[in-house]
């Protein structure tokens, strides 16, 4: 399994040639996590959602992390569009690719009374059978996104891409926009509604199929710019959104069942304790610190999920 | 010949390991995701034993079970109160966390390097493949015969009992929890054997054999033969790893380019497979073999003895009750 954030060009290893000062070392955690934790950022956002409206965890959403990625390198390198410009049809894409999962697969097994913990196994069936699926059309090698020319920006010695910053104000600009739609508007109300209380939902005379339709294509979209930030940190692989889907379940479940909120903040507090991890040991031993967290976070909780 | 005996030999380990899903999952509704956790622990540390320390297979098996017992019945204590989907990341975590480490721990795994040679067990010049097929063989029909033993027994009602409503076997004075724990302990102990039967077979160990496509094979094989049938497992390791891995990789006359595609396609099949299973047929190939019905009796066999316990306890209530009523009675009389 490779690391789930990459590590950076220059700045994790600048910071380790540095020495590790502890001022330095919370300043360049701080800074180097909040620039990679914007495709956890946006994974968790999407990933909540569903989780909050259809109550089961959706390993298939990792394919749509997956071929957001491979979306935008179909038409950034397969028909040479510019680089900004194949971000938003293959965001789109990976949001009908979800709206596709949920309409033919999720609903009837779910209007089959199939339970929770079975709907999770049948997720990981789908997320095997679209993902060997891409391989079998483009291959299982590494595939290059062709990025527009690379600057880099000086923030008192810590070293920035125009990419990675691109990244992070999307990211910003997504998550506000996604944070307003639940908690400021009326159709937020609706998701909570119907994710509390389907039947009374019903009754105020809410559509709940169209809600979920809605839902899994925002929460695809999301998904799908994540796996394009992704796709921008390093390369595009069919095994990406199987390798951050962990981290991202982790983090949700972490913040508490369909909280935005909570998974904005848990997926930046993971980023910037990634890097922290990353920058006194190995990058891998920041995943293994975060599995064992996590476990030990369920059993604290006695096994509630929120 | 010689792999063909491998390939049999790895399809034995498959439906040992599906046995196991299948009283943890099957009988127990513990959703093990982290198969390939229990199975990669035990084949590093029997690797690790035999290479770096220089032990005989069975000394270094022995430990082995020792250090799988500790390990999972820590993670039994952690895990098992908790909801199905928590258990199930959880287990999915244990099992990344493992992988993880045999490519972090060089200094004792040879990290992605990889680390060999491991020796077969059986040291008889020319018959070590068949001899350790063979006992492979024992073991498995052993297992299976303890399993069909175990669904006629009082603790397979009661693991079923446990599945479909803790509540209810735990208010009959059952000790749910520990059933659960004794039993994952047990099952994940022998994948981890399995495991440890699987270095030497092996060979040579690398940390990308600790991929999730084992535990899910194993996984759509249960599903696929049926997970709550005593004989799911092995119907269904055959259709599946016997079907692709032994006939059609063996067998079949595929050219090298199309032999390249074979791996994904089996694993776009397997999803496939596992998503129409459990969307058209939940119960997989075999349907369950205890019913629900027997369930139900055997429970209402239990609350009758309580009924007839509380009953008693009514009838010297009411003798009380008559009592005092016959003594109002005599005291208005008077």
């Amino acid at each position: 399994m490779s690391t789930i954030v990459p590590p950076q060009v220059g700045s994790v290893a600048a910071s380790k040639r540095r020495g590790p000062t502890p001022m330095w070392l919370i300043r360049d955690s701080i800074f180097i996590g909040l620039l990679e934790a914007s495709p956890l950022i946006l994974a968790a956002m999407g990933f909540t959602l569903i989780y909050y409206l259809n109550g089961f965890i959706n390993f298939a959403y990792g394919e749509s992390i997956t071929f957001g990625a491979y979306f935008a390198v179909l038409f950034n390198v397969g028909m040479g569009f510019n680089f900004y410009f194949s971000i938003v049809p293959a965001a789109l894409l990976a949001g009908a690719l979800s709206v596709a999962t949920y309409l033919f697969v999720f609903k009837p097994a779910l209007n089959r009374g199939v339970q929770p913990s079975e709907m999770i196994i049948l997720s990981v069936g789908l997320s095997f059978m679209l993902r060997y699926g891409l391989v079998l059309m483009v291959g299982a090698e590494n595939v290059f996104l062709s990025e527009p020319p690379i600057a880099f920006f000086n923030f008192g010695g810590l070293g920035a891409t125009n990419l990675q910053l691109i990244a992070l104000i999307l990211v910003v600009i997504f998550a506000l926009n996604l944070y307003w739609l639940i908690y400021k508007t009326g159709f937020g109300e609706v998701i909570r509604g119907l994710a509390n209380n389907e039947e009374l939902a019903q009754v105020s005379g809410i559509n709940p199929h169209q809600v979920s339709v809605k839902v899994w294509f925002i929460a695809g979209v999301a998904g799908g710019l994540s796996g394009i930030f992704s796709g921008v940190f390093a390369l595009a692989n069919p095994l990406m959104g199987w390798n951050l889907i962990l981290i991202t379940i982790m983090v949700c479940i972490v913040a508490g069942v369909g909280s935005v909120r909570g998974a904005l903040v848990a997926s930046i507090v993971a980023g910037i304790l990634t890097s922290f991890i990353t920058l006194v040991s190995k990058p891998l031993y920041s995943e293994v610190v975060l599995l064992m967290t996590f476990i030990l976070i369920l059993w604290r909780r006695g096994g509630r999920m929120a | 010949m010689a792999y063909l005996i491998f390939s049999l030999s790895l399809m034995l380990i498959y439906i040992g390991l599906a046995q196991m899903l299948h009283v943890q999952f099957g009988l127990l509704g513990i959703p093990n995701f982290g198969v390939v956790g229990f199975w990669g622990l035990g084949m590093y540390a029997v690797g690790v034993m035999q290479v770096q320390l220089g032990m005989s297979f069975v000394d270094a098996m022995g430990l082995t079970v020792v250090l799988l017992v500790i390990a999972s019945y820590f993670l039994g204590r952690l895990i098992l109160r908790l909801e199905r989907q928590a258990i199930l990341c959880a287990t999915i975590a244990f099992s990344a966390i493992i992988a993880l480490l045999a490519v972090t721990e060089k200094w004792m795994t040879m990290g992605v390097v990889g680390l060999g040679t491991i020796r077969h067990p059986f040291r008889v010049l020319g018959l070590e493949e068949i001899l350790f097929f063979l006992f492979l063989l024992a073991l498995i029909v052993v297992m299976q015969i303890l399993i069909l033993k175990l669904h006629k027994s009082r603790l397979g009602r009661l693991m079923v009992a446990t599945r479909d409503n803790e509540e209810l076997a735990a208010s009959l004075g059952k000790d749910t929890f520990q059933v659960k724990i004794v039993a994952f302990t047990l099952t994940a102990t022998i994948m981890g054997v399995l495991g440890g039967l699987s270095a030497p077979l092996n060979q040579f160990l690398t940390p990308n054999m600790i991929v999730p496509s084992i535990t899910f094979a194993v996984w759509i094989s249960l599903v696929l033969g049926g997970k709550e049938h005593a004989l799911g497992a092995m119907l269904g390791v055959f259709v599946t790893f016997g079907l692709f891995d032994i006939l059609i990789e063996t067998y079949a006359p595929v050219s090298p380019e199309f032999a390249v595609v074979v791996p994904n396609m089996k694993l776009f099949f397997y999803g496939a497979l596992l998503v129409g299973v459990l969307v058209f047929r939940p119960t997989g190939i075999l349907d369950r073999k205890i019913k629900p019905e027997d369930i139900s009796a055997a429970l209402s066999r239990g609350m009758s003895t309580g009924l007839a316990g509380a009953g008693r306890g009514m009838q010297s209530f009411a003798k009380v009750a008559d009592e005092k009523l016959i003594n109002r009675k005599k005291e208005d009389d008077q």
